[in-house]
């Protein structure tokens, strides 16, 4: 089995807000290196990992997970040093005052963003700040920092990963790194199970902001897409009343929507009960609110499933989720790829 | 100089009419490249072959639709109601002349007393100064669009006022590059591209035809430099090429940005960065489009746009033109 923790830090080690996913190349060609026979950026950004099938015949099957997560950007440097940004992809502002974060400018800077201390606070404490009042302390001068901080530079929580207790960790990037380091386990374990087809791993740009993962699958043409995002945890404050209870630790969800294909859903579920692997089932009618979305109907249409793994604090530098359950995804994915492999093209 | 500008801005498109604008954008650009045709959406495609032995194509996208109304009820006292297309600001389209597509002027008021708070598209409604819906519907049918006055005019300096800038004065950019742009490496594709103000959805289908290698809007982007603007907006009139990083639509490719910069400072082209945080482009087709395209965009800053009075500076224009041409010519 991969090892899980270690492929999460490097995959979230850096800053890989959408459209600057190059930002974490080490890790990308880490993987390339380890599993694959090839990787390329595909013109709108999303990078695509090959395993060539070693005997012909099997369907094409691609995993897809996006390797952008969401950020900031900076639009204006002011006196003493701070900065006005503004966001990339869907921010709590409640959670940005005093944040810790990292400056991707000409050098990788740390930054703070401001907060008032409730000491100085006046008028109702209760109002939540818009993003465009919020500013980054860089501790520089104005003139440093316009010097090595251009506007458009892309800032990002600052990487901390730490274990929690019942295998949990806690950290940034997972949404949606962790599903991208589940089918890398799921691929290492077809790897050396002897499976013969072709691999195809897409690790997609900018699902935060854009449906620009539909570049890369109108090249690919693949026979089948599976792919995984993060969903959000059931926690207390949803209440018992709430139609969601997937929480950490029960396993991937497979998600039944009238989007993604009815009949290969329907196939992934029974084997994953005939075969006791460890799911739950969510119902998402018209919407998944991820790749699962556009990946469908790219150029005649590809089968696709979406296999979700349940994180706590979404879009925060505290996202929380069980290695258990990236074992768990992988686990399921990889018994269903063989599944699949098994049957012939045409 | 101006005055080409003019007439491209004098000719009425509203978004899906584009005929006439795109006959007279075929018209100008022709002298200036190999082919130019009109695809089944109306969007005009031109192009300039490369020399280069296996040439890259680069596709430069200005959209010549603007926004409007069109006819949906005519009362029966001769009052019309539209509905609208694209983003109209209805405070600013308040008590203003509209023009429709066979040359009948009207002017498009709030129902009296409405609190400008309160402006819906329901509240408007276009007097044509007739009395019974006959002599209206003599004038109008219900179908029929209209737009804003077209205009402009000299202020201070550089600058002009006037509309539609958004973006006849991108499709005035490419017109200028095209001049220039003699003998390209790159096969450069000049596409006008309709119903950019309803969703992009020209551009999807003109980057599916060019299947370009870079693409490159130009369009335009709002100023922060007037009063209450909030503290998001960067980008200033006069301030230069305004290169886009960002908007809500699209994230440009981080090389091509940075190509665009190193350009700019390597001719010494006035330029600024853009990161809008909202609006949308015809980049982001450009960029997902079939198999995609490396896409960024080249934004002329403007003050009060989609209104009457959009303002812009022909400094800002120029820049704009000399940076698409060094683009062109780099190799990116």
């Amino acid at each position: 089995m991969a090892d899980l923790f270690d492929l999460t830090s490097r995959l979230t080690c850096g800053g890989s807000i959408s459209g600057y996913e190059h930002g974490q190349i080490e890790a990308l060609e880490y993987i390339r290196d380890k599993y694959f026979d090839e990787m390329r950026r595909e013109p709108a950004g999303s990078y695509v990992f090959i395993r060539h099938a070693k005997k012909p015949g099997h369907p094409r099957i691609m995993f897809d997970a996006h390797m952008d997560e969401v950020g900031m950007m900076v639009t204006e440097v002011l006196e003493g040093g701070f900065l006005r940004f503004t966001n990339v992809g869907g921010l709590d502002t409640r959670i940005l005052q005093a944040a810790d974060v990292t400056i991707y400018g000409k050098e990788t800077l740390y930054g703070v963003i401001v907060s008032t201390p409730p000491h100085l606070q006046t008028g109702d404490r209760m109002v939540l700040p818009g993003i465009d009042t919020l500013m980054i302390d860089t501790g520089l001068s104005k003139e440093k920092a316009e010097e090595l901080i251009p506007i458009g530079t892309p800032v990002g929580y600052r990487f901390k990963l730490t274990k929690l207790k019942n295998n949990c960790i806690c950290g940034k990037g997972f949404d949606d790194k962790i599903c991208a380091v589940a089918g890398i386990a799921a691929f290492e374990q077809l790897i050396n199970d002897g499976y013969e087809g072709e691999l195809i791993l897409l690790l997609s740009t900018k699902e935060e902001v854009s449906r620009a993962v539909v570049a890369a699958v109108y090249e690919l043409k693949p026979d089948y897409a599976i792919v995984s995002d993060v969903c959000c945890a059931w926690v207390p404050e949803c209440g018992k009343e709430a139609k969601r209870k997937t929480t950490v630790g029960d396993g991937p969800e497979i998600s039944l929507s009238a989007i993604t294909d009815v009949r290969f859903t329907k196939r992934l579920i029974g084997f994953a009960k005939k075969n006791n692997f460890k799911h739950t089932v969510c119902v998402e009618a018209t919407s998944t609110g991820t790749n699962a979305n556009d990946i469908p109907l790219v150029g005649l249409g590809v089968p696709t499933l979406l296999v979700s793994i349940p994180l706590k604090n979404m879009h925060t530098y505290s996202e929380v989720v069980s290695l258990d359950d990236v074992a768990d995804t992988a686990a399921l994915v990889a018994g269903f790829i063989k599944e699949l492999g098994g049957e012939r093209n045409g | 100089m101006i005055n080409d500008l003019k007439t491209i801005m004098r000719i009425q498109g509203i978004s899906s009419r584009e005929g006439k604008i795109g006959a007279k954008l075929t018209e100008i650009i022709k002298p200036y490249v190999d082919e130019v045709s009109t695809d089944p959406l109306g969007n005009v495609i031109a192009v300039k072959r490369g020399s280069a032995k296996e040439p890259k194509k680069i596709m430069l996208c200005a959209h010549m639709d603007e926004i409007g109304f069109v006819v949906n009820y005519i009362q029966d006292n001769g009052l019309v109601r539209v509905s609208r297309v694209g983003g109209i600001n209805y405070v600013a389209a308040a008590f203003t002349r509209v023009v429709f597509e066979n040359g009948v002027k009207g002017v498009i008021v709030p129902e009296g007393k409405t609190d400008p708070k309160d402006y819906t598209p329901e509240k408007f409604y276009i007097d044509l100064g007739v009395k019974t819906k006959r002599d209206a519907e003599r004038k109008v049918k219900i179908g029929d669009a209209c737009a804003l006055e077209s205009t402009c005019v000299k202020l201070g300096g550089q600058k002009y006022t006037g509309r539609p800038f958004d973006d006849r004065i991108g499709c005035y950019v490419l017109t200028e590059a095209a001049k220039q742009i003699k003998n390209p490496e790159n096969d450069v594709y000049y596409v006008f591209s309709v119903q950019e103000e309803v969703g992009c959805r020209g551009s999807y289908a003109a980057s599916f035809t060019v299947r370009p290698d870079i693409g490159i809007a130009v369009d335009v982007t709002p100023s922060g430099d007037v009063v209450g603007a909030g503290t998001n907006l960067c980008v200033k009139l006069g301030g230069g090429a305004a290169v886009k990083v960002k908007d809500s639509s699209v994230m440009c490719d981080h090389k091509l940005v940075s190509d665009l910069v190193s350009i700019a400072k390597e001719k010494d082209i006035p330029y600024q960065m853009e990161v809008l945080t909202y609006g949308g482009t015809d980049t982001c087709s450009m960029q997902t489009v079939a198999g995609g395209s490396r896409a960024g965009c080249i934004s002329v800053p403007v003050r009060f746009c989609h209104t009457q009075n959009e303002i812009i500076d022909m400094d800002d224009v120029d820049a704009c033109v000399k940076l698409t041409v060094a683009a062109c010519e780099a190799v990116l």
